[in-house]
Parts: structure tokens; sequence; C-alpha cells
């Protein structure tokens, strides 16, 4: 049986759609991760599976049971707030203990239980004090143990790592990792960080903000690992990857018996192996148009004798063991974001700049300037290719 | 060269002493009007009022210096306990009362799902706008025997009629709902701008803890609003022990006096019987026990959240 399960879910205010058509089956014990840029409707989400919110249309059911209806206090759910919500007039331990009081535990109860949790989130010598006397990544520590004294069927967390420093921030992913392994409880996290969502998710949930006539919120719903190989269309390859993915209006030519890709001044072949038909269908169309994909990791300086292109270098930035390069070609770039459902998808695409710059990770200790000329090399076999009309992927590595 | 240097520093630091007072004088000057109200209308009554206290007499009679006699007239005076005994049993119905409306109004208004809020808001809080002079004469009106609208309604649903001012008790009631009716329209204000000042935050995490409606509002919302508690608990405290204008209007300190203030008596004795000397006494009292109550509370209510 699923820990939770949304059917057809939609919610809209005053006849604006925020949710339309979200289906999600989360399993017993997953860790979901709830990922997308402002708008998308992820912490609305996360607010209807908490009963903080009605649903405007589907079904929602959490352990099985039709839960539409049902009060947010008879969920069982626990809640991590992305402000903490810790009860300022309330020490520690009474902020921990605050549910196991209004669920009518002895005291002698709740003061153990809430001893246990303080001891598992080294939070045993804060009990007495309150949440003003403590740090954002203690506070942190006491929302969770406020979630976890309860011992609830599902775990909801609303960005709650968003208010700490970078470097806390990574401590506290490797700590929900170990406290989600240890507990095994379903949870629910919602983010608009990329990496948190690929580090944290064993299972992420790319949602975007609902168009006129986009169907469904949910872009793609996998493995981290799944999202970042084969990602369903240009949206997630754009959102999921760090340094983004560079994504490019290129155009499918047959020449002779092989297909290749033009990017302005950039021509790349394909090896037999990828000529899939897909890519013979889409290189045969009029247009010829493709959207292809190209991580930063995946150029690199072109060995002696293998298939290169020259360009030169606009920017450089030398970050240790690696630089981040970047380069132009001259063909349109697509944003992550690029609405393929609007009518004519080329007149935008062609309308704008057609000179886009490239970003490229390239390993080692290169010394290179700006305005430096240089041969590099896209590896063919990790081009990711999109659907022009409509932003879908073909046959992806 | 010492010497000399010497001098243009104190020549410069005349001439900053002369801007420092030219400043300072415009500064002054601005202050001016708000200090000349304020030594008029409020130290001065002040001080005049204690000095007052020492004296016998009134402006008709003449002031002569008597001492303490004020107070030790005071002192033996029964009609004076007497209204301290009213003054304190309006007190400590009044101020529970009207606290306890107005969050309760406060708290329901505050409410997403009732409808026509602002009306409401409006409504209540109009008779904190109007003067004690219209209010205690349409609540004249209203407690009228026979033809008065209440006694009417009252008949409607067979309960005979109530005669408002005959007895001590009545008439101390009568003059509670009055003061009840004008001051929960400013008590509510406070309250719902505390209200608001509540993160929502807090009660979603109480529902989600497993609270109910009435256990957000013992364990976030009174703990929340108690700055706005003690606030409004000074102010009701202030008002309230100067309660004159409502035994006025409304039942003149009857029946037999029993309805008579401490700012009745004071009145009474510096308008009625050119008694001013005891009259300031009095007001001395009064406001020395404001004072104190109002220290106290201060000093045991929690002023932050």
């Amino acid at each position: 049986m699923s820990a939770i399960d949304i059917r057809g879910l939609g919610k809209h205010y005053a006849g604006t759609d925020v949710l339309r058509q979200v289906d999600l089956t989360i399993d017993e014990g997953e860790f979901i991760v709830l990922v997308g840029p402002s708008g998308c409707g992820k912490s609305t989400l996360l607010r209807i599976i908490a009963g903080l919110e009605d649903i405007s249309e589907g079904e929602l059911y959490i352990g099985g049971l039709l839960s539409n209806a049902v009060k947010a206090r008879a969920r069982n759910v626990a809640m991590v707030f992305q402000s903490y919500a810790l009860y300022p007039h309330m020490t520690v331990e009474e902020n921990i203990g605050f549910a196991l009081k209004v669920a009518g535990l002895s005291k002698a109860e709740r003061h153990r239980r809430v001893r246990d949790v303080a001891r598992s989130l080294g939070l045993e010598n804060l009990l007495q004090r309150k949440p003003k006397a403590l740090s954002g990544g203690q506070r942190q520590r006491v929302a969770i143990g406020r979630a976890i004294v309860r011992h609830p069927k599902v775990f909801l967390m609303d960005e709650p790592l968003s208010n700490l420093d970078a470097k806390l921030r990574v401590e506290m992913r490797a700590e929900m990792r170990a406290l989600h392994s240890r507990l095994g409880v379903t949870t629910v996290y919602v983010t608009h960080d990329q990496v948190e969502a690929l580090t944290l998710g064993t299972r992420v949930a790319v949602l975007r903000p609902i168009g006129e006539s986009g169907n469904t919120n949910v872009q793609q719903f996998a493995t981290p690992t799944e999202l970042f190989e084969r990602p369903h269309n240009v949206f997630v390859a754009g959102f999921m990857g760090s340094p983004p993915m560079n994504i490019l209006l290129a155009r499918l030519v047959r020449r002779g018996g092989a297909l290749e890709i033009s990017m302005g001044d950039i021509v790349i072949a394909l090896p037999q192996a990828m000529q899939s038909q897909a890519l013979a269908d889409a290189a045969g169309r009029a247009d010829g148009y493709i959207v292809i994909g190209v991580r930063p990791a995946d150029i690199g300086v072109a060995p002696p004798g293998g298939v290169a292109f020259n360009t030169r270098i606009t920017d450089m930035e030398m970050l240790g063991d690696h630089s981040s390069v970047s380069f132009s070609a001259r063909t349109p770039a697509v944003p992550f974001d690029f609405d393929f459902t609007a009518k004519d998808v080329y007149t935008s695409l062609l309308g704008g700049s057609s000179l886009t710059k490239i970003s490229a990770r390239l390993e080692g200790r290169l010394r290179l300037r700006a305005n430096d000329e240089v041969s590099l090399a896209i590896d063919p076999a990790r081009i990711y290719f999109f659907d022009a009309q409509t932003g879908l992927a073909l046959g992806n590595p | 060269m010492n010497v000399l240097s010497a001098a243009r520093r104190s020549g410069k630091a005349h001439l900053g002493l002369r801007e420092a007072l030219l400043s300072n004088a415009v500064a002054y000057l601005f202050l001016a009007p708000a200090l000349l109200f304020f030594v008029v209308f409020q130290a001065g009554p002040l001080i005049t009022t204690i000095v007052l206290s020492f004296y016998e007499g009134g402006i008709l009679s003449g002031f002569s210096y008597s001492g303490f006699d004020n107070y030790l007239t005071l002192w033996s005076d029964r009609e004076f306990y007497q209204t301290i005994k009213f003054t304190l049993l309006y007190f400590v119905i009044i101020v529970p009362s009207v606290l306890a409306v107005s969050l309760a109004m406060a708290v329901l208004l505050n409410d997403k799902f009732i409808r026509g809020k602002n009306f409401f808001k409006a409504a209540i809080f109009f008779p904190s706008l109007a003067p004690m002079v219209t209010l205690s004469t349409l609540w004249l009106f209203m407690i009228f025997p026979n033809v008065g609208l209440i006694n009417m309604l009252l008949a409607v649903v067979n309960v005979r009629e109530v005669e408002w001012l005959s007895s001590p008790l009545m008439a101390t009631l009568t003059i509670v709902l009055v003061e009840l009716w004008r001051g929960v329209g400013f008590y509510m204000v406070i309250f719902l701008a505390g209200l608001v000042a509540i993160p929502e935050e807090l009660y979603e995490a109480a529902e989600l803890d497993g609270a109910g409606p009435i256990r957000q509002f013992w364990s976030i919302t009174l703990p929340q609003l108690r700055p706005t508690i003690t606030f409004c608990l000074i102010m009701a405290v202030i008002f309230n022990f100067q309660l004159f204008d409502a035994v006025y209007m409304i039942t003149g300190g009857g029946p037999g006096g029993s309805t008579e203030s401490i700012a009745w008596y004071i009145f009474s004795n510096a308008f009625k019987y050119d008694q001013l000397g005891l009259a300031s006494a009095t007001s001395t009292l009064l406001l020395l026990a404001v004072m104190s109550i109002t220290a106290v509370l201060l000093k045991v209510l929690p002023s932050d959240r």
C-alpha cells in the first residue's frame, strides 16, 4: 500500500489554476522531493497533503484513506516549516512536547520522549531555552524534533534548509539523510534547490508553474539519476543540474548518409550508432530544427585528431582543479522554461538573439584566458535531443 | 606657537558654543508649542492640584493653608468610603468584562470565515467615538420604564418590567452596561491589531500538532497576546478609575448616593460645595492609587511574547 496517493489533484484560487492534474504515488518509507521554480505549486501541494489547504479537485489518499476532507490535526502528519514556526513563548522542551501534551500523554511519558528526541538531535542542553535564544541551526533541529517526537505517518518539510548558511546546509543535508534512514518515515520535502533535490530524494518530482495550456505541473517523477540522465523534456533538463545544461536550437541536417548537428558555425557529426529513427524523422522534417542540450561537463578540450571545433573563449574562471569557460555559438538559446505549447515556437526562438553563451567545465589546470582561441570537442553520445515543436526528449543517451 | 594655537582653539570653541546655543534656540522654538501645552494643561494643573490639596476652601470662599487636614477629613469621611466602595465594585465588574468581551469580539472578527467583518468592526467601534452625553441619552431612552426599548423587548419574551435605576445593584449594572458598550470597540481594535500580528504559521503548526480551536486559543492566541492584554488592562485601569460621565448622565449618583464614584465625589466637592482643596486631595489620592496599580501591573505582567 502506498503511503500517499495523489490522483488528478487540482487547486485553483479565484479561477487561477495553481495545480492541475497532479498524479503522484509515494511508497512507504520513500524520501520524495518536490522541486521547481517559484510559483510551481510545490508548497501548495505540500500544504494540501498537510491539510492546510483545501483540494479543488481530485483525490488524496494517506495510508490508503481518502483524506480530502480529513482535518489537518487528524492526519497524523508532521511538518517542518520554512520559518520553523516554533512557539516563541514556549521552551524547547515545551515546543517539542506540545503535540504529546495535546494528545494527552502523561507528564512522565512526555518528558521521556522529549529527552530521547533531544538526545538524538543534540538538543539536551537547550531544553529550557526559548526559541529566540537559539541559533538558526538549533531552531531547525527543534523544528525537526517537534516533528519526529510524535512518530507521524508522514513528514512534510517545506524548504527547511533555506534559512541556513551554505556550510550548515550541507551538514544538515547529511543529517537529514541519516535521520531518514534511521527512522524510515515517508518524507515529502519541498525545495527550489535542485542540488538538495538530487542529493536527498529517493525520487524527485520536478514541478513547473502551470501555464494556460499545460496539462500538469509534474514534468517528471523519477530517481535523481534518471532525472539527470534521461530528462523527459527541456524543462527538466534545464532545471536539474548545476551548472545548468546548455540548451540550444540547432539544425539536424543529413549530409550524405550521416546526420550532422549544425549550431551556426559549430557542426558536429553524429556517429552511426546514434542515428535513431526519432532523429532521422526530425532531420526529415522540412525545417530540420531540433533542440539540443549539452551539459557543461560534457564539453572538453579536443583530443588530438578528434572531432573538434575551434572557438574563442569569451570568459574564463579558474576553479582549482577545473575551469569554467564560456564561448559563443551562432544559434538561438532555448530557455529551460520556454513554453512549447505557444502557437509559433520558431518565431519566438528565432526572434531573439542568435548569439548564445555556452558554458563548459574543463578539467585540469588549463592556462587559458579570455579571447584565447581553443579547440573544443563535444562527445556526441552525451548530447540530449529534444523535439523543437514539443520540447519532449528524443532518444536521449 | 603654543599660545597662538591655544588662542585659536579657544576662539573656535567660543564660536562652537555660540553656534550650539543658536541651534538649540531654534530647537527650543520648535519645542515651545508642545512645551507650553504640557506646562499649561498637564504639569501645571497637576502641581496646582497637589499644592491645593494642602489648602482649605474653594474659589468662592477663598483658600487658607490647612496642612494635611483635607487628607484627615477624607480618612474619616463615610461618603468618601462609599465612593471607593462603588468605584471598586464597578471596577472589578467592568475591567474583566470589557476586556473579555472585546477580546471575544476581536477573535470572532479576526476569523477569515466571518462575512461583513468591516461592518461589524465599524458598528462595534462607533460608540467609542460618540460623546458620552449622546450615548447616555440614548441609553436613558432605551431603559425608560414602560416605553423603553429594552423593557418592551423583555415584555415580548414575558419578562416583567425591569426597574433599571431604582436599586443600587441595577443602577450599577446599568452604568457597567453603558461603559461596556462604549469601551468594547476601543479594546477590540487594539486586540485585533495584536491578533493580526500573530504569525499564521503558529496556528498551522498547532493544528498539525493536533490542537483544536480552543486549545489553539489558550496555547497560542492568549500567550501571544500578552503584551496587548497588558496594555489594554492598564488602559482599562486608568480609564475606569476615573468613572464620571456615565454616573453624571445616567444615575446622577443615585439611588441614595449608591453610584457616586470617586471622580463624582471630586466633582461635587469642587463645583457643588466649593471645596476645591478637599477635591484636590481626593484627586491626588486617586492619582497615587492609579499610579500604584499601574506600576504593580507593569511589574507583574509580562510585556513580551
